[in-house]
């Protein structure tokens, strides 16, 4: 895709605060001195059975692109394809009443859509949210002594996996659950803090994302494997060899990862399994880190799970 | 006597699926797995070794050709592996301890010390629990230098999941010496609590 990319020539202005430089999780445009608009869309096939947690899920993880700008989402628009010789129109019909469901709990509106037909579903938004353009939470400028805040647990990939092996089924009800939920109390709560930098962790896996967090940043990262939130069953399903083709594409583009030599394979597993909508993986300042998740910690599987570090090689270094 | 899967051309987790299923069937010998990609190759590999087999892998041109032994160690595999052949007993237990401190009773300490050690002693002779959540006080049995943390390490290595609280393993500086299990936090234990048949508080 970037091979693609970079031959075109896009059109940009001076108010564009967040393009396609640096691979963030939305584009940011400044209204006003007050106001930014951030849009995103995102949208996948599905990866459960129900049609309705479908909806959820999907519109959950475009959601949640807005989230890791440190904005609101505001409104939404859906973006279906159908197979309607294949399926009955009433799935259709459950898939959107999950998305609108889903918007309606992020507090925006949903007005609109476009539907084409075609060989498999597929779901998803776009979605428009706003910030002050003085509060955007990049993806790419964490700073030296930040702590790095994860706000959901690992392994949705793997679960995955393993349920169309019919294994872990429940643990997939689980993780199913916990993919339908929004980024939105993580990301109102973090708001009170100074973050420095934010992504949301999902195709390219936990190590991929905050590989992104220190390219450009002249900084490095590292990480405790025993401190990160996993989902119960993700690390028997790695093991077992119920891992996803996209965690070793992700292991593959990972460029300065230093791995703990005793490491076990099925940690590394979790650690590059790609996620569908995941947690927000916040970078601030080391004490403000520790109050975020003391603050949070009874609601949701937040954890601080590593830090950042002055080595200027950009490395990912995981203890 | 050895029997042969072709799983060329198969989408992850076919190749698994359909190791598994010929490892059932087989009661010893030697299983051989063809695939023709090093995604499969790697996956067929972790499975067959998580079920206690022995398992290599030869590259014949395009295909890799996976020989797996199945041995009389197989028998002894970890729980872990059972989960893949009876999904139930995956919460058959559903038994959660939870350990509020590292001494057993109140009265005293060098005596309460004593009988904690004697209970995972008595523990790991009777029926495992699903997991055990140690809180405050109680992480001080699951880092180095516990009394008790042979007997803990053996009940991990049965299946038993271990989780110490992140907050409290910081509140007496013993993050960086957890030697068995992992961190969790207080929405996992509440979580862990709720969700079990049966919870007992030490």
């Amino acid at each position: 895709m970037a091979q693609v990319l970079c031959q075109i020539d896009f059109p940009m202005n001076q108010q564009v605060l967040v393009g396609m430089e640096s691979s963030d999780d939305a584009g940011v445009y400044e209204l006003n001195a007050e106001t930014a608009l951030v849009q995103t869309v995102d949208f996948f096939t599905p990866i459960v059975d129900d049609p309705y947690a479908f909806g959820q899920i999907a519109a959950a993880n475009a959601l949640s692109d807005v989230y890791a700008m440190g904005a609101k989402p505001i409104t939404a628009l859906n973006i279906v394809t159908f197979p309607l010789q294949c399926l009955p129109l009433p799935v259709l019909g459950e898939i959107l009443r999950g998305g609108a469901d889903k918007v309606r709990e992020a507090g925006a509106v949903l007005f609109g859509g476009h539907t084409v037909e075609d060989q498999e579903p597929k779901y998803g938004l776009s979605v428009t949210g706003i910030v002050h353009p003085k509060r955007v939470w990049r993806n790419n400028c964490p700073q030296t002594g930040d702590g790095l805040v994860l706000t959901k647990a690992l392994g949705t990939g793997l679960l995955a996996t393993a349920y169309r092996a019919d294994c872990f089924t429940a643990e997939f009800e689980q993780a199913t659950k916990q993919m339908a939920r929004l980024n939105k109390e993580a990301y109102e709560s973090a708001v009170s803090y100074e973050v420095h930098a934010c992504t949301d962790i999902t195709g390219f896996g936990f190590l991929g994302h905050l590989q992104e967090m220190v390219t450009g940043s002249r900084l490095s990262a590292e990480i405790w494997p025993s401190t990160l939130p996993l989902l119960p069953g993700a690390i028997d399903a790695a093991r077992m060899g119920l891992v996803p083709a996209g965690a070793y594409h992700n292991r593959n583009h990972l460029k300065n990862l230093e791995l703990k030599a005793e490491l076990e394979d099925e940690w590394v597993d979790v650690l590059t399994d790609p996620q569908t909508s995941g947690g927000l993986l916040l970078s601030l300042p080391w004490a403000d880190a520790e109050e975020l998740v003391q603050k949070l910690q009874s609601k949701m599987p937040i954890a601080l799970v590593g830090r950042i570090l002055p080595d200027k090689e950009e490395k990912v270094i995981v203890r | 006597m050895s029997v042969e899967v072709d799983a060329r051309n198969q989408l992850c987790p076919q190749p698994v699926i359909m190791t598994k299923k010929a490892l059932a069937g087989l009661s010893q010998g030697s299983l051989i797995v063809k695939v023709n990609n090093p995604i499969s190759e790697q996956n067929v590999l972790k499975f067959a070794r998580s079920q206690g087999c022995k398992a290599v892998s030869k590259k014949e041109q395009d295909d890799f050709i996976i020989t797996i032994e199945k041995g009389e160690s197989s028998e002894n595999s970890p729980i872990g592996s059972s989960k893949l052949v009876d999904e139930t007993s995956v919460s058959a237990a559903g038994l959660v301890y939870f350990v509020t401190k590292n001494t057993l009773g109140s009265g005293s300490e060098e005596l309460g010390k004593i009988l904690m050690n004697s209970f995972f002693v008595a523990l790991r002779e009777s029926e495992l629990p699903e997991a055990m959540l140690f809180i405050n006080g109680g992480v001080q049995l699951t880092v180095q230098d516990s009394p008790v943390l042979e007997h803990v390490t053996a009940l991990a290595e049965s299946g038993v999941t271990i989780l110490s609280c992140g907050t409290c393993l910081d509140y007496y500086h013993l993050k960086e010496k957890l030697a068995v299990g992992t961190v969790t936090n207080m929405y996992t234990i509440l979580e862990t609590m709720q969700q079990a048949p049966k919870v007992i508080t030490l």
